[in-house]
């Protein structure tokens, strides 16, 4: 039995789960989907089962013997130059289709399935899973109405933030630029104008000792505390990497109970928990990322998510 | 008021993410007047995610470890190196870097 690996090729954490399958004995079948259609070749066939093969020029991996996929953030499919903009994107629909379709039809493992992890990525649903599954979660509006924000900001004593719904990443002006959360200040509130042009999310703003970023492998948790040493790093750690302390430390059981619940409502094998953690010790989830980086944290705290992934994938 | 104009994907619908990897147009534009701009991104700011190319040029894919190693040393994976650079460069699925791309040299 193989595990699949859907991977960029310069890919660190890939690497390391690779090498720690490998070194198991394990058998990696690791690919990009860039590779697609040029150096990666699908043959799959369907008589009550999906047999065939995916293969490279270096090795290829039968389709009934794939036991799990890891969908690690592989890249887009590439095509040949000469075919038009419509042609490409035809071309792509079609393998979305059809080798997207083919590997989901799979009796594997997902880690996560693509479906699974498209429909977990929509804040608001996570608030309300949070919730429902047990877990504390912040005030929050979503809205295109400034006055909407008010009164939110009324409710919370002023103290509000905003944050993007979905990937927080913007290309412009010629590099590229990042919205983090970002606290208001009354200047911001007394200038809302750009909510009404889209949807917006705010919440209350958490005072805390301290941040959590809790990766679940399978039913195995690892959380790791971010101290954020700026300013900028206390509100959203993502805006200052270089400057924050991490260590390990132990969830209270009922926030594991609540986060296991979370995923198997989402149907998914693998999160990355964000939460703050009050003063007065209570854990208040923000968000959760199914596709989130665990590396740095790996190398941070030591605690060992590449073995519980690569547990996770070859697990019979 | 701005005139408006229809985007180009699909309301609500979850589809295009379900096995993505279409590479979505990437939009290289300059930022629009600060009256005519989604609220949040008015805290968007610069970040320098590094140069992809740079880094490919010291690194290679080995197709028969199936990691990447050094150029000028292809018996040393990189991960063997101690260094934490970058977990994933480029784009991912073409939506761009993602917002927990990070970097730390010489940890690990």
């Amino acid at each position: 039995m193989t595990v699949v690996v859907l991977a960029e090729e310069f890919d660190l954490t890939a690497d390391r789960v690779v090498r720690e399958l490998v070194g198991r004995g394990v058998e990696v079948f690791r690919a990009d989907t860039s590779w697609f259609p040029e150096e990666l070749v699908l043959d799959a066939s369907y008589d009550d089962t999906w047999t065939g093969t995916l293969r490279t020029t270096h090795r290829s991996v039968r389709l009934e013997d794939v036991r799990s996929v890891w969908y690690r953030s592989p890249s887009a499919f590439t095509f040949p130059a000469e075919l038009s903009g419509p042609e490409r994107a035809f071309a792509a629909r079609e393998a979305k289709f059809g080798l997207g379709g083919v590997l989901m039809a799979l009796p594997a493992l997902w880690v996560n399935h693509p479906g699974r992890e498209a429909d977990a990525s929509y804040k608001p649903a996570q608030l309300s899973s949070a919730r429902e599954c047990g877990l504390l979660v912040p005030a929050t509006v979503v809205t295109n109405d400034p006055k909407v924000v008010l009164e939110l900001a009324d409710q919370a004593n002023g103290n509000i933030v905003v944050k993007t719904l979905g990937p927080n990443v913007l290309a412009e002006d010629g590099t590229t630029k990042i919205a983090y959360t970002h606290r208001l200040s009354p200047a911001d509130l007394a200038d809302l104008t750009g909510v009404e042009l889209t949807a917006h999310q705010f919440q209350e703003w958490i005072e805390k000792d301290f941040d959590v970023r809790a990766t679940v492998v399978g039913d195995k948790v690892f959380a790791a505390a971010i101290d954020g040493m700026s300013e900028a790093g206390y509100v959203d750690w993502r805006a200052d990497f270089a400057g924050q302390r991490l260590r390990s430390l132990d969830v209270p059981p009922p926030v594991v109970r609540a986060m296991l619940r979370y995923l198997a409502r989402f149907g998914l094998r693998y999160g990355a928990f964000d939460f703050a953690v009050r003063p007065d010790g209570e854990w208040v989830f923000l968000e959760c990322n199914p596709g989130g980086q665990y590396g740095w944290i790996e190398a941070g705290t030591g605690l060992p998510i590449t073995s519980a992934m690569a547990d996770l994938l070859a697990r019979e | 008021m701005p005139a408006y104009q229809h985007a180009s994907i699909n309301p609500f619908s979850p589809l295009p993410d379900r096995f993505a990897l279409i590479q979505n147009q990437v939009i290289r534009d300059e930022a629009g007047p600060s009256d005519h701009r989604p609220f949040v991104l008015r805290f968007a700011v610069p970040r320098d995610l590094g140069d992809p190319a740079e880094v490919l040029r010291e690194y290679q894919y080995d197709a028969d470890l199936q990691i990447a190693v050094r150029v000028d040393d292809p018996e040393t994976p990189i991960i063997a190196m101690g260094r934490w650079e970058r977990t994933t460069i480029g784009t991912k699925d073409g939506r761009g870097p993602g917002q927990e791309d990070w970097k730390m040299d010489d940890k690990g």
